[in-house]
């Protein structure tokens, strides 16, 4: 708890200033990113048998796609770098931000909330210290981060999931120091529906109705003649 | 030679088309409303060459088109309207209005059809309900409920008990024509309108989602198959078809008794393409879930706001008929017919006949129409 303590003690930050800071440098990325995980959900919604309602599988399936999502979007082209936790379970987004020309590195963590719970929670993941709580199902794990994290930015990336569980209707930059529970939103540059929702009609269609140019009378027959009163009927014996 | 009639019918069509009343169209042309009045009523079928030519400038049709002598059928399927949903929240003006596109999309197909064979994949089938004390009559199958009805009809389609991928294609194979109009704020899903001599044409409302245009139209074929003639029964017959044609009992039962929640709800209706509002209604009429549960269900679906549109990460694809583009494509392409002359022998403006349906509007035809109207002016001093 030592990185607690200091940043509760010594910590001469400007917390809404560093939030502004933040969101003005990332906020375009980071909804790229989470773009591309609602692409995951909605197809995940999709498979056969999958409870999409069940954070645990939720949670495990996007921390398992962020790391290609991110490299999907080209996230390092925005001073962003996915670091894999080997165990899977807590990756997380590294980068730079200027904070009125004091460069600081920042560390966020994906975490979905509001409905589903999570960032709300009194214990969190704190990088430096000895322990992280780092399971978005709030199971406690201990592992080793391979990442510096920085002792003052640590953030979430609060995710809101929208009623149906596979959109993200609302996301939040967040503290995740445990000091307090300030944020501040994110917002999408347009609203855009998640892609690979559409369903494509599965295949039984019928061949349809058929349509045929009418030909004129005399056309119907090879040699063009009409037929007489008498029709089709057999010739006379006489 | 007597001068040609005006046909009152196709007055009233072009207005009503226009969306204008009799006072609004005599103040703009100079052409006095009772003259107006006793053309639509049949009581007059001559005006000046000068009132008509104001009248076609003002509702922007041919001068042609209120001469045509063909038939005009004003209702639609059922009488006093009765075949519209929720035709209690829609104006007069707005319905007469759907109406008057349904029958100018009918006037086009029944010149168009006049030159074509229409041969149908599937039989045009009619049922009728009947009870122990009514019977049936000689050109109707006599069936016990409209879900009855629906299972034949999926039978003569060679359909199990699955979703269906495009039901607007299956309803072309009986030779219904399907089409989409703009229906402007008019709050109507869907008309049928069934002229003697030809199969009925259905105008799907284009504004509304997927979904809701699949089970409109399952709605709009319930009539056509069980309703030679009105009946206070009739829409919830059309309804209850629909859900059996869309979601039969056999097929849907086994999803719906899976706990429903509004994400099962989503991936429900991907696979059976109907609203996820029109599933929590058929697991309640199945007896699947308790009235209890759908309350909190639709509750559920109004705190997101999914009640008024349903989540845009479960939409399902559009379907698209392919008759009526057919229709046109041999006309334009078998004999030949360009445009300007399709839509002068429609009797149709050809930005107009282009946007009805669904061609490509030539740029010149778009500036001609923004250029303004010059008229001659005689100065009589």
């Amino acid at each position: 708890m030592q990185l607690h303590q200091a940043a509760r003690g010594g910590s001469n930050l400007d917390r809404d200033a560093a939030l502004q800071a933040a969101r003005e440098r990332f906020e375009e990325p980071l909804w790229t990113l989470i773009g591309q995980l609602e692409a995951t959900l909605s197809d995940l919604g999709r498979v056969k048998h999958i409870n999409i309602s069940d954070p645990r599988a939720v949670g495990s399936v996007l921390n398992s796609a962020l790391t290609d999502a991110a490299s999907a979007v080209n996230l390092s082209d925005h001073g962003l770098e996915v670091t894999h936790v080997t165990d899977g379970r807590s990756n997380k987004v590294t980068g730079v931000v200027d904070l009125g020309g004091d460069e600081r590195a920042v560390s966020f963590e994906l975490h979905l909330s509001g409905p589903r719970g999570g960032t709300s929670k009194s214990s969190h993941q704190f990088a430096k210290s000895d322990f992280s709580v780092c399971d978005i199902e709030e199971q406690r794990s201990l592992f080793p981060y391979d990442v510096d994290a920085p002792d003052q930015l640590l953030f979430f990336i609060a995710c809101h999931l929208s009623g149906t569980g596979v959109s993200v209707s609302k996301v939040f930059i967040k503290f995740a120091d445990g000091i307090d529970q300030r944020m501040i939103e994110i917002h999408r540059s347009a609203p855009s529906v998640a892609a690979g929702a559409m369903d494509s009609a599965p295949v039984n269609e019928p061949a349809g109705a058929k349509l045929t140019i009418k030909r004129p009378k005399g056309e119907e027959t090879e040699n063009g003649s009409t037929t007489d009163k008498r029709g089709d009927a057999a010739p006379s014996s006489k | 030679m007597a001068a040609r009639p005006i046909n009152g019918g196709m007055l009233l069509l072009a207005r009503n088309r226009r969306r204008k009343t009799q006072t609004e169209l005599a103040a703009e042309t100079g052409v006095a409303q009772a003259a107006i009045s006793r053309i639509e009523n049949g009581t007059r079928d001559a005006l000046s060459q000068e009132e008509i030519q104001s009248i076609a400038r003002f509702l922007g049709f041919p001068v042609s088109f209120f001469y045509e002598q063909e038939p005009l059928y004003r209702t639609p399927l059922s009488l006093h309207g009765a075949a519209f949903r929720r035709k209690a929240a829609v104006s007069k003006r707005d319905q007469e209005g759907v109406v008057a596109l349904a029958n100018h999309y009918v006037l086009h197909f029944r010149k168009l059809l006049d030159a074509v064979d229409l041969e149908p994949e599937f039989p045009l089938l009619q049922f009728e309900v009947v009870s122990d004390k009514s019977s049936v009559s000689d050109n109707a199958n006599a069936v016990t409920s409209a879900g009855e009805a629906a299972q034949k009809i999926r039978a003569s389609w060679q359909l199990g008990d699955g979703p269906i991928s495009n039901l607007v294609r299956f309803v072309e194979a009986t030779g219904i024509l399907v089409v989409e109009g703009d229906f402007g704020q008019a709050d109507i899903d869907g008309v049928t309108l069934r002229p003697p001599g030809m199969k009925p044409v259905v105008v799907l409302n284009h504004a509304r989602p997927a979904d809701r245009k699949r089970f409109s139209l399952a709605h709009e074929y319930g009539h056509v198959v069980l309703h030679a003639f009105p009946y206070d029964a009739m829409e919830k017959e059309a309804n209850d078809f629909a859900a059996e044609l869309l979601m039969p009992k056999t097929g849907v039962l086994p999803d719906l008794k899976r706990g429903l929640s509004i994400p099962r709800l989503g991936q429900l209706k991907q696979k059976w393409r109907t609203a996820m509002s029109a599933l929590i209604y058929r697991a309640k009429s199945l007896g699947a879930i308790t009235d209890e549960n759908a309350t909190a269900l639709y509750k559920k679906m109004s705190a997101f706001g999914y009640r008024t549109r349903e989540p845009h990460e479960f939409d399902i694809a559009p379907e698209t008929g392919k008759l009526a583009a057919q229709l046109l494509n041999l006309h334009m392409n078998d004999l030949g017919y360009s445009l300007d002359e399709l839509a002068e022998g429609l009797r149709t403006d050809p930005v107009e006949f282009a946007i009805m349906h669904g061609l490509a509007v030539p740029e010149s035809k778009l500036r001609e129409r923004e250029k303004p109207k010059l008229r001659l002016v005689a100065n009589r001093d």
